[in-house]
């Protein structure tokens, strides 16, 4: 199980105080029991620790205000977005209190001709593309819980999505950020251009998880949507087959824009849950997306078809229109709930890998699960490595809670065996925290630690996250 | 200046120690083609990444090349081309505002100078999968890795890519490669003033055709798009373009060859011809913002060019603090940011380099610099403003 950093009795003493203070600065705010109980977790719902209280602030002043409190009481502090967060990134602590920015919700600008918005960071994430797609533009990132999950969010844990594979993650795609310091500054970094001069702060801060100042306003790059796109489906008799294939579509020299893999468990929750005619006898497939106008779409899905079927496909389904593509997306879309109803509870890993060891990865880990007696179903982002291995379990069986978290811990070390990473857009959190060492050196541990103390000197902003806790 | 030259890793992490232990402040350079750029460090020798040479890593399957920083980019860009492949940033050799020497890959990511390209496929922050470097207490250290996605810990990358070697000694980079499109055309107007030509650009950029380079020439009048591709897609999309160019001018389209011929010559400033005494700078701006700048830089430009959608402004002009400071006034009016990419001959000292960062983040800045480099031995003074 997950230990936070040691409390601090002091704050927890002073709790009505410390409610009673921050009143007197934001209007919105939450301290009795029942009513923290929603706050309690996120995403990672294993995981719960009502916070001190919640904040829920109106504007980048008010969260200023906030943080000035904060640091001059020595009060931790957890910032939140939607507490969509798979690895637990927004876990409250005993000792502090959540900053939600729910409340800063409004798009401010949109400038079309220089393909920018600036919004709030308690905007949702579909909502930009929304908010432009009539007029022939989107914001790109899209992880699947966009119509939930937070713009501050994804900036915080530098969210991926299906479509990263030619759009790149969330830091790809900003242009600037306003952020208050934890000594209640208020900073603009970047602006409605690309590549400002002096540091990349908006680099640094990007997937930084909170830990270094908390972002308020976001100003995001929009691009030109395509003529069109259409997905196809790809059946395959082994998962072998079908990671090879993934390596060749890429070697190829063709880029989709989305490269999806499933393998047979996925493939029959996602097909009973969503009926999108996926290919049950299959031991796996692919989604691939390609973009363009439609005669360069049929050109390049039936390039890929033949390369399919050079690793032996048992199916192949092309879509021919927009509503086919659709059907083929809903139950990727789909996939987490889906799998929620064969399991009620079940860890997302998020491991990345080089793509050329595909096939053999996907065998450890099937093997690794086989001795912890767990199931575990794979649907992940093939074209850019990122695996997401879903581990079941029951949560109410202490015993088999804790192999999936060592199956868990198990899996992302093999991934870093392989010469991957642990986490390719779910973010550390709380969750990897302990796989650090894992990766990282304890000089490059340091170095990133010295980096967050710079910013935030007394650890106030989210201190139980991402680095390991010992010598902390 | 004494140059220091290691020929491994071990060793150039042993002269920084020493370094960092006797006091002593190195001057990072890779083929020193941009030792013109932002401030002269205070420097008591140089220590050189030439010698740091070779691809260590090539994955085309994967799109994956690893490379010693001093390696050259020519280099790198002739082994992807024999399978295709190439760097999506377009890192730039041979500016006209460049010193002589050899561009490195350590140099375009130190410094996250990118080409045409940036605008439509990112920055060469935006392609660095993972880094090798020394900080400057002489620790070797790793950033990232070789995968495609990765969200482990703080970015350091990004943080080292454009820090100019104030932070560390980059040894190493892996970056992502991309699919050569075998195929440039490009969709000229010409005849056209700065708004109008900025209003073309803009109306390329946010059409659905892939438009992967937009410059205004000023010297020549024209507005030119570009398109990389295969030859089926360009024969869709270049007559789209034109389609839109009708609105702006009498235009026509650019062939493979005399496209690749122009689009070198806007990687390389050519428009801003000999710049011998002159400085430039880049100014960063919103491109509506663009037009009525330009109208405010002063007499003591020369010449400009624009790139990224208008986004990039280069102005070489006189060396002097009038010229200077007209320039950057009109970059603040804009709203934009701006840094100096060549200082003239007879710089003036007290002139600031790099738009100025408030109080409050020149004190992270100073913390971040300390973080990395707490004796002082890197680069001293190249990112002050």
């Amino acid at each position: 199980m997950i230990t936070q950093a040691p409390l601090n009795p002091h704050t927890i003493a002073q709790r009505n105080t410390i409610v009673a203070g921050l009143s007197a600065l934001v209007p919105d705010i939450i301290s009795a029991p029942d009513l923290l109980r929603p706050y309690e977790s996120d995403g990672l719902a294993i995981y719960r620790q009502v916070p001190l209280a919640v904040v829920l602030p109106h504007t980048t002043g008010q969260v200023a205000a906030v943080l000035r409190y904060c640091r001059d009481h020595q009060v931790r502090v957890v910032p939140r977005g939607a507490g969509t967060s798979l690895s637990g990134g927004a876990l409250p602590m005993a000792d502090a209190i959540v900053i939600g920015l729910a409340r800063l919700n409004r798009i401010l600008e949109v400038n079309l001709s220089d393909r920018y918005a600036v919004v709030q960071a308690g905007v949702t994430n579909l909502a930009i593309t929304d908010r432009v797609k009539p007029d022939g533009f989107f914001y790109a990132p899209d992880p699947s819980s966009q119509l939930a999950c937070m713009i501050g969010g994804n900036v915080a844990m530098n969210s991926g999505g299906a479509h990263c594979l030619k759009y790149g993650v969330t830091s790809n795609n900003l242009l600037g950020l306003k952020i208050v310091t934890i000594d209640g500054e208020i900073l603009e970094i970047g602006g409605p251009y690309v590549d400002a001069p002096g540091y990349d702060y908006l680099g640094l801060l990007t997937g930084s998880e909170g830990m270094l100042a908390i972002t308020t306003e976001v100003t995001v790059r929009l691009l030109a949507s395509p003529e069109g796109a259409r997905a196809m489906l790809a059946g395959f008799s082994s998962s072998a087959d079908a990671g090879a294939c993934v390596a060749a579509i890429i070697a190829a020299g063709v880029i989709p824009v989305a490269l999806e893999f499933m393998d047979r468990p996925a493939i029959h929750a996602c097909e009973a849950f969503a009926g999108a005619g996926y290919p049950m006898d299959a031991e796996a497939m692919l989604i691939i997306e390609v973009e363009g106008g439609d005669a360069e779409i049929d050109r390049d899905l039936i390039f890929i078809a033949e390369i399919c079927r050079r690793f032996r496909s048992t199916s192949i389904t092309i879509a021919q229109n927009e509503a086919q593509s659709a059907a083929i997306w809903k139950g990727r879309k789909s996939a987490f709930g889906a799998v929620g109803r064969i399991s009620d509870d079940y860890f997302c890993m998020d491991g990345v890998i080089p793509t050329s060891r595909l096939a053999e990865t996907l065998v450890r880990i099937a093997q690794l699960a086989a001795v912890k007696n767990l199931a575990v179903c794979n649907v992940f982002h093939a074209g850019d490595g990122n695996l997401h291995p879903l581990i079941m379990f029951d949560a109410n069986n202490a015993a088999s809670l804790q192999r999936a978290e060592t199956l868990g811990a198990e899996i992302l070390k093999l991934c870093v065996d392989m010469g991957g990473c642990l986490t390719g857009e779910h973010g550390v959190g709380i969750e990897k925290r302990d796989l650090m060492r894992v990766q990282f050196s304890d000089s490059e541990l340091a170095q990133q630690r010295r980096i967050k103390s710079v910013f935030d000197p007394g650890w106030l902003l989210n201190p139980s996250k991402v680095f390991p806790l010992v010598d902390a | 200046m004494l140059i220091h030259a290691p020929e491994h890793e071990t060793a150039a992490s042993m002269l920084v120690e020493l370094a960092a232990n006797e006091g002593r402040r190195l001057l990072i350079e890779g083929g020193g083609t941009k030792r013109r750029f932002l401030r002269e460090p205070v420097a008591d020798a140089v220590i050189s990444t030439r010698k740091l040479s070779g691809i260590t890593l090539y994955s085309p399957d994967e799109l994956v090349m690893s490379a010693r920083a001093g390696t050259p980019i020519a280099q790198i860009r002739e082994v992807l081309a024999r399978k295709n492949q190439f760097l999506p940033a377009e890192p730039i050799e041979g500016a006209v505002y460049f010193e002589e020497g050899v561009a490195t890959i350590g140099g375009a990511v130190a410094s996250n100078f990118s080409g045409p390209r940036r605008i439509a496929s990112g920055a060469m922050r935006d392609h660095v999968l993972g880094l090798r470097f020394i900080n400057g207490n002489g620790e070797i250290m790793r950033a990232g890795g070789r995968v495609l996605k990765n969200v482990t810990g703080l970015d350091i990358c990004k943080i080292l890519a454009g820090s100019h070697g104030s932070l560390a000694l980059i040894t190493e980079v892996t970056f992502k490669v991309l699919p050569q499109p075998p195929v440039s055309a490009s969709v000229m107007v010409s005849d056209i003033n700065a708004p109008n030509g900025i209003a073309f650009l803009s109306a390329c950029l946010g059409s659905p055709y892939g438009v992967s380079g937009a410059a205004y020439l000023p010297a020549r009048g024209a507005a030119v798009v570009r398109l990389e591709a295969v030859a089926d897609s360009i024969a869709h999309r270049a007559p789209k373009l034109l389609e839109i160019a009708k609105e702006y001018g009498t235009s026509r389209i650019l062939d493979d060859k005399e496209s690749r011929t122009l689009w070198t010559n806007i990687a390389q400033a050519r428009g801003l011809g000999d710049c011998g005494n002159l400085a430039v700078w880049q100014i960063s701006a919103a491109p509506s913002k663009v037009p009525a700048m330009l109208t405010q830089l002063g007499p003591g430009v020369k010449k400009t060019l624009l790139d990224w959608g208008g986004g990039r402004v280069l102005v070489a002009g006189a060396p002097t603090m009038d010229a200077h400071l007209a320039i950057v006034t009109a970059a603040k009016e804009a709203g934009g940011g701006w840094m100096v990419l060549r200082r003239g001959v007879d710089w003036p000292d007290d002139a600031q380099m790099l738009s100025p960062e408030p109080a409050s983040l020149a004190k992270i800045s100073s913390g971040l610099r300390h973080s990395f480099d707490p004796h002082g031995v890197f680069s001293v003074g190249r990112m002050a403003s």
